[in-house]
């Protein structure tokens, strides 16, 4: 499966996230809770960077990874410093996969496999890394894909005003 | 000619004074989660050591006096023991997981820089391996969950001692209440009969009496 068919697959799980999202913070009876327990699922978000990531890391710099481990990080890395030396000047391709980084960061410290489940760490997720990581998605559709890139930028766009 | 000298060059000049500052910053941290794990493993011996001889003495004690509450009493502090054992080994888990990364960059660093020339991947991959350990956490495993419940390090050898402790608790209650049920019905049966001799002789005294008063009425 190619990037961009991960991406037309997962971009309507991202919809009903929102859906749930939206329908919660509507809804009379105990709004921040229901709010909050919808904020805090997420799988189908992460499962949609890393199903990204498994199938654009190949195709693109020919690393493979299966989550966000630290060896996964680790290979990104190494290959990352040899990408950016040769690469002048960097395109979206590039800080995408440096986005893989910020994910990796993010989901091992706080979110996914941390100590902490706290709202804020959901909260840094859902305002920082997860929409810039879909916004730097949209830039590098926007080379490739655009009709795909009008869809990610809509639900960027979504994400921002609802989340 | 100049790709020759350019290998030759140092190893400062081959990462940059970023990479150099990063190395800096890994081995101030590396020597601090040194001397936390050290502190970790000298409190979890002399912890580890007090919950298990506690336990082992309270089996003993209760399989030599043959008392039940004693083997309860180590039937439940047992599990509670090897709990709080657990919980603080999760908590030194990370550090241990970091201190092993940062072990091994520290090693490629000093490998690298005891080198005269060296290949411009090695560099690169020592780079990379830098940047990613960078300011975030590192937890090498593939995919723990959020609430690991498999044992961590050290404890994994314990965990087997502190079940045997516990099943050597059960057992031993077992044994003292099996051994006080069987007294229990000797001594029922002892005092059945007793009660038929007591109650024999309560007959013979009362015929006695009998005996006595018609003797006195016949006279």
């Amino acid at each position: 499966m190619s990037s961009e068919e991960v991406v037309a697959d997962y971009l309507p799980l991202v919809s009903e996230f929102l859906d749930r999202v939206e329908a919660a913070s509507e809804s009379d009876d105990d709004d921040d809770d229901l709010r909050e327990t919808e904020l805090r699922s997420i799988s189908n978000l992460i499962r949609f960077a890393r199903d990204f990531y498994a199938a654009f890391l190949k195709d693109q710099f020919r690393v493979e990874v299966s989550g966000f481990s630290y060896p996964d990080k680790r290979r990104v890395s190494r290959r990352l410093v040899r990408a950016e030396r040769a690469t002048e000047p960097p395109g979206p391709a590039l800080w995408l996969a440096q986005l893989f980084e910020d994910l990796c960061d993010a989901l091992h410290g706080e979110i996914e496999f941390g100590y902490s489940d706290s709202d804020e760490a959901y909260r840094e997720f859902h305002q920082n890394e997860f929409p810039q990581w879909l916004y730097q998605l949209a830039e590098w559709l926007a080379e490739i894909n655009p009709p795909l890139e009008e869809q990610v930028a809509a639900v960027v766009e979504r994400y921002v005003r609802v989340v | 000619m100049s790709e020759s000298s350019d290998r030759r060059s140092s190893l400062a000049d081959q990462l940059g004074a970023d990479a150099i500052e990063l190395v800096r910053l890994m081995e101030a941290d590396l020597a601090r989660h040194e001397a936390v794990i050290n502190e970790h493993h000298r409190t979890s011996i002399t912890i580890r050591g007090f919950s298990l001889s506690g336990l082992a003495v309270l089996v003993v004690a209760g399989l030599t006096s043959r008392t039940v509450p004693t083997e309860v009493a180590a039937f439940v502090l047992g599990p509670l023991l090897a709990f709080a054992d657990y919980y603080y080994s999760r908590l030194y888990a990370s550090t241990d997981q970091r201190l092993k990364v940062l072990a091994q960059l520290s090693v490629r660093y000093r490998q690298l820089c005891g080198r005269g020339i060296r290949k411009q991947e090695e560099v690169d991959d020592f780079l990379g391996d830098l940047r990613s350990f960078g300011t975030g956490p590192v937890v090498p495993a593939d995919k723990p969950s959020l609430r690991p419940i498999r044992p961590l390090g050290r404890f994994a050898l314990f965990l087997p001692v502190y079940v045997a402790l516990v099943f050597a608790a059960v057992g031993s209650a077992v044994v003292v209440l099996v051994g006080t049920s069987q007294r229990t019905t000797v001594d029922v049966r002892l005092c059945a009969r007793f009660e038929a001799r007591l109650s024999g002789h309560y007959r013979l005294s009362e015929l006695s009496c009998d005996r006595s008063s018609d003797t006195k009425a016949g006279s």
